[in-house]
């Protein structure tokens, strides 16, 4: 039962993920369905599935994305495994904790920049206009699951 | 747990690796063959089986196409041979015209060694016994006899032949003659005849015109005590694989 949630929950994000160019988006910047799912799941659920879950999503969502194989799973399953490791050093119900989804989004959304962009002159421009923006965009998503997560635990 | 979750972090880590490794440096393409896999279009795949019956008729209607054209471009191919023939034989007239009268060989008569034709047209046509016959390339022979609409050639290729030639390069003049091969009499010792100088006929005797071109010299033999080279020549026109012949008018 477990595992269909996830798969279920893995689609979904990843459908999101996809059509977020198109649905969520804000200007320039758009919520990582995916991120957000690999956090939760990892932090609050089980690290396990995070794990596999990063991998197997990194795979299908580079299919359409001009990278190559292999490096979205690298991405996806690396950021498990930090979420993991500093999982029990955090106080993970309090809304505080929600600067490490900021982190990881940034930081991810760093190196997708690093990987598209052909001039790196114009990184620090993107990290302006562009992550941080994402990154405080998607810690009010996680806000807003957290809280939902919160209630349902009290 | 802990160790569980390491361990298949660093499989997944490796397994990234290599396909980024195999991608980057290397014509080994996983990554698209796992996405080949995953993204197999099962729709595309039934219609195409379902299709497989069409396919099958159009199949064999394309080899009863390929048939029909098979044969219309033999026949092409005939009619092309035969279009370049006739632009000879026309081209052929307009550089001599009233002179000459071009006629189909209807029969070759080899009698033993000696080979003969019989032409389509005779002395209705102004065929003349004696008149010199000739082909696209060069002489042929002459007209032996002449009928109403019929004629007889004698070939090059006739023991009884012999026709005044001459060399181009040095003017030597000699008798064309037959025994099995065309050899050239009567040129002396001291000419400078080499393979590959071209005889002409020399216009002496009251048959065949000066200039026409008869061959190549094949090979020279010099002999001991005698007079003349030995000369074997090639002529230029083919004899056995005449249609046309043209016989020019005295």
């Amino acid at each position: 039962m477990k595992i269909a949630i996830l798969l279920f929950l893995s689609l979904v994000s990843l459908f999101v993920s996809l059509n977020s160019g198109r649905i969520l988006i804000v200007g320039s910047i758009s919520i990582k369905p995916i991120l957000i799912l690999l956090y939760f799941v990892t932090l609050y659920w089980n690290p396990l599935y995070g794990l596999f879950a990063g991998f197997f999503l990194g795979f299908l969502y580079e299919i359409y994305l001009p990278v190559f194989t292999g490096t979205y799973p690298l991405i996806f399953s690396s950021v498990v495994f930090y979420l993991h490791l500093i999982e029990r050093k955090i106080f993970k119900l309090r809304y505080n904790s929600l600067f490490l989804l900021f982190l990881t989004v940034f930081f991810v959304g760093l190196v997708q920049i690093i990987l598209e962009v052909e001039k790196l002159n114009s990184i620090p421009y993107a990290v302006l206009t562009h992550l941080i923006p994402e990154a405080i965009l998607n810690s009010a998503v996680g806000f807003v699951i957290l809280y939902f997560i919160k209630r349902y635990r009290d | 747990m802990k160790k569980k979750f390491f361990r298949f972090y660093i499989l997944f880590v490796f397994i990234s690796l290599l396909f980024l490794i195999c991608e980057a440096f290397s014509d080994i393409k996983l990554g698209n063959k796992c996405y080949a896999l995953l993204t197999f279009d099962f729709r595309n795949f039934c219609s195409k089986f379902l299709k497989s019956h069409d396919l099958k008729e159009e199949n064999s209607r394309l080899l009863e196409k390929i048939a029909v054209l098979s044969y219309e471009r033999q026949l092409f191919n005939e009619l092309k041979k035969e279009n370049q023939e006739l632009k000879e034989i026309i081209e052929f007239r307009f550089n001599y015209p009233k002179l000459i009268i071009p006629a189909d060989i209807e029969r070759r008569m080899p009698e033993e060694v000696n080979l003969s034709f019989q032409i389509g047209k005779g002395y209705s046509h102004g065929v003349e016994r004696n008149a010199a016959v000739i082909g696209f390339e060069g002489i042929v022979g002459k007209v032996l006899k002449s009928g109403r609409n019929t004629a007889l050639i004698q070939t090059l290729k006739n023991y009884n032949s012999a026709i005044s030639v001459k060399d181009t390069k040095n003017k030597a003049e000699g008798i064309l003659r037959w025994n099995k091969k065309f050899f050239v009499e009567g040129i002396p010792q001291y000419v400078d005849l080499k393979k590959g100088d071209t005889l002409v006929t020399s216009g002496k005797g009251s048959v065949f015109p000066k200039g026409l071109p008869v061959g190549v010299v094949n090979d020279v033999k010099k002999k001991l005590n005698e007079y003349s080279l030995e000369v074997e020549i090639e002529p230029f026109e083919d004899l056995d694989r005449l249609d046309v012949v043209f016989i020019i008018k005295k």
